[in-house]
């Protein structure tokens, strides 16, 4: 019978205790800055080297890129496959040029198979979304970068 | 009714104990009543995942019970085969989901050793730090399913209370909340994010008095005593014949800790105790989970005091990793018993054969043996004290 | 050779797991910064020119005794090969006298491998392998068993009878790689259902045949 009151003692003490829980959707959550939401993508840093796609354990992205006048390679696809994206973070970690990043986007679910598939462009407005959300953390090369383009 | 009494009256039963004879019906031997075939899953809330128990019951003893698995075999380890080694540390997060950072260390541990590398001061540290924390997080989480399981709401809902706090601290440090990806062969992939640490030196007395708060709120409770207390013993010569592992060895009074007999990473610096169980029944594996996230405490304490201030956190690792030829093994101590990855290497940056030494599947043998002639309302009882995740029995 | 010395040689692989740390700590010394660029390489040469590691030895005499003792009890035949995996004592024990040396070595007074750790079965091209990890509970000892059968039929006796743990790693294996269990309880496939066809970790498995 002790055993019951102890127990029911810390169920009371329970009760003044502020709320832990969080109104999604209408508060959302603060992702900390390491957050590996879906990628983001600055095309004009790309150079093409092919290493995100191979390291990607499921093969979801693929790219592909043409030299130009000046001999260097521009990218010219770049998509991520999402239904198999395994959010790994190992592409952002080999890219050399920081071209492929990741963002605190991470609301996926959608009707459709189709548009989980998402291309250079889709992922360009998701750095540009990025950038007007936390302007703090973009650095200032990037910033520029993103103004010549 | 009617033939059962017709019955009773021909094998000449007075009519004043027909009543008592219809009850005890059941249990006598010379009636034939019939076996039925139960079936617990794939879909139930106390299997804690795709786990279908195929149960024979007379009456409502377990006569005999058959586990099927294999729901969520995703065949990792064929898929390992094609990966390079640090490609597989993202599939190694995904067999042990309650535990990601124990996967991850174990895999690295494995290559490390074959490769003879050194780890930094500091990615050791916080590898420790992650891995404790993450005992702590998959410990809280069986009490938690346990209890709801055995029918109690609340405790699952206050668990989640600490779980989340621990689960914030690797959002931090990797940037994911389940399955983190954190180490890599040759330390960590990030150092701490400023002021993390004295995140987790805040949460220590936090949790500590929540240890408590739980040692209150279950321990004594005499519902919980009767549910728990003599269901499911075994004694450790079974327990060591069916090679189980981690708590599940432990509860029978058996001190067999992997951290303590044979070394790792750095755990022989710290102080801890194994705790262990005299009964070996599944009121001792609850309450071990409980005391080992003390011990996973005090380690973390140790830890945060010791830990170099600064200091890279990944050693110097060729960009691609070659193996060499030959075969590795190494377990660790997991959060559900020994968690271990054989390594069969011909040389190449890919894994010849990988195989993972599962402590849910290991574990999961003994249920049978358990169940038999045990009382079906105790199938749930016996079932949530192995602890069992499915992703990683089915790997 | 006294029961003593024996004694105090078979406890020799306790040694390097116990001194984990102090081996970490010297090879910090002695790797200095030559060896930090590329410790794969530099352990490879190291296995070739430089004394040999000290536990690795250590493994192979284990090895060696455990073979005196099989020998002694199975006669010549019974072992194939010693040597060592990495830095365990490595074993390799003839299909027909499998079950027999495992149960035997389980219950032997010096060395008492009562408790299975890890069993796998590896596809090689001309034989399949079956790797025991075993630990002595009580003397400390880790040990690698090991044994070899045809491609094709791959059968191996089963071990259930002493090891009831490995009940569900022997479905495994004959569920992955097709190799069957002769003696084995209730051999059917566990993890792939009832009609799978092939078996996928073998490696000529397609999946479209």
């Amino acid at each position: 019978m002790f055993g019951f009151l102890k127990g029911l003692g810390v169920t009371l003490s329970q009760l003044p205790r502020k709320k832990v829980t969080l109104q999604y959707p209408d508060v959302m959550p603060e992702w900390p800055e390491r957050f590996r939401g879906v990628h983001r993508f600055i095309p004009e840093l790309c150079i093409v080297c092919n290493q995100c796609a191979r390291i990607c354990p499921t093969s979801c992205i693929s790219l592909s890129g043409t030299r130009d006048e000046n001999k260097k390679l521009r990218i010219d696809t770049y998509d991520i496959n999402f239904d198999i994206c395994i959010l790994c973070d190992l592409c952002t970690e080999v890219c050399p040029t920081e071209s492929i990043l990741m963002s605190d986007t991470f609301e996926l679910a959608s009707y459709s198979r189709d548009d989980l598939y998402l291309d250079m462009h889709w992922l360009y407005e998701n750095e540009l979304r990025y950038e007007r959300a936390h302007p703090d953390r973009v650095a200032p090369a990037q910033l520029e970068k993103a103004g010549e383009a | 009714m009617a033939q059962t009494e017709e019955t009773l009256e021909r094998l000449g039963v007075p009519a004043d104990k027909l009543e008592h004879h219809r009850l005890r019906l059941d249990d006598d031997p010379d009636v034939r009543t019939e076996e039925m075939l139960l079936n617990v899953g794939p879909q139930h809330p106390s299997t804690h995942g795709v786990f279908r128990l195929l149960v024979k019951i007379r009456g409502e003893t377990i006569l005999d019970a058959e586990p099927v698995i294999g729901y969520l075999h995703r065949g990792t380890e064929k898929l390992a085969e094609d990966l390079q080694y640090t490609q597989i540390i993202p599939y190694t997060d995904r067999l042990d989901y309650l535990a990601a950072m124990l996967n991850n260390y174990a895999l690295c541990h494995t290559v490390e050793e074959a490769l003879g590398l050194e780890i930094p001061e500091r990615a050791e540290y916080l590898r420790v730090i992650v891995m404790e924390l993450q005992r702590i997080a998959s410990h809280l989480l069986f009490i938690g399913t346990y209890l709801l399981d055995l029918g109690a709401m609340s405790p699952f809902l206050y668990v989640f209370q600490e779980r989340e706090r621990i689960v914030q601290m690797f959002n931090k440090i990797c940037g994911a909340r389940l399955t983190y990806n954190y180490m890599r062969i040759g330390g960590v992939k990030w150092d701490a994010p400023p002021g993390w640490l004295d995140e987790v030196r805040a949460f220590v007395p936090f949790m500590k008095e929540r240890i408590k708060m739980y040692d209150d709120l279950i321990t004594g409770n005499e519902i919980f005593l009767n549910r728990t207390r003599g269901i499911g013993q075994y004694d450790t010569e079974t327990a060591l014949k069916y090679g189980l592992s981690g708590i599940n060895l432990r509860c029978t009074g058996f001190a067999w800790d992997l951290r303590r007999k044979k070394p790792y990473s750095i755990y022989d610096r710290f102080e801890f105790d194994i705790p262990v169980g005299t009964r070996g029944d599944c009121f001792d594996r609850y309450y071990l989970h409980l005391l080992e996230m003390q011990q996973s405490l005090r380690i973390v304490e140790q830890a945060l005091d010791q830990i170099p201030d600064s200091g890279p956190v990944l050693g110097k690792v060729p960009k691609l990793i070659r193996v060499p030829k030959g075969e590795y093994y190494s377990g660790i101590e997991g959060a559900r018993g020994e968690l271990g990855f054989y390594i069969v290497s011909d040389g190449k940056d890919k894994p010849y054969r990988l195989k993972i030494r599962k402590p849910s599947f290991v574990n999961l043998q003994l249920l049978p043996e358990l169940l038999r002639g045990q009382n079906i309302a105790n199938l749930i009882a016996i079932l949530g004290a192995v602890d069992i995740v499915l992703g990683e029995v089915d790997a | 050779m006294s029961e003593e010395e024996r004694k105090a040689e078979t406890t020799a692989p306790q040694a390097p797991s116990a001194a984990s740390a102090a081996n970490r700590a010297a090879g910090a010394g002695e790797s200095g910064a030559k060896a930090e660029a590329k410790p794969a390489a530099a352990k490879a040469q190291a296995a070739k020119a430089a004394p040999p590691d000290p536990r690795v030895e250590a493994a192979k005499a284990v090895a060696e005794q455990i073979k005196q003792v099989l020998v002694r009890e199975f006669g010549e035949a019974a072992v194939e090969e010693t040597g060592v995996a990495h830095r365990t004592p490595m074993v390799r024990v003839r299909k027909q006298d499998w079950p027999k040396a495992v149960e035997f070595l389980r219950t032997h007074p010096d060395w008492k491998l009562n408790y299975a750790e890890c069993m796998a079965g590896t596809d090689y091209p001309d034989y399949i392998e079956i790797v025991l990890y075993v630990q002595s509970t009580e003397l400390g000892h880790f040990v690698c068993l090991k044994t070899r059968t045809d491609r094709d039929p791959a059968e191996v006796p089963s071990l259930v009878a002493s090891h009831p743990g490995l009940n569900w790693e022997e479905r495994e294996i004959y569920d992955l790689l097709g190799v069957r269990f002769t003696g084995h309880p209730d051999l059917r496939r566990i993890m792939m259902w009832e009609g799978f066809k092939g078996h996928p970790l073998r490696k000529d498995y397609r999946e479209w045949d």
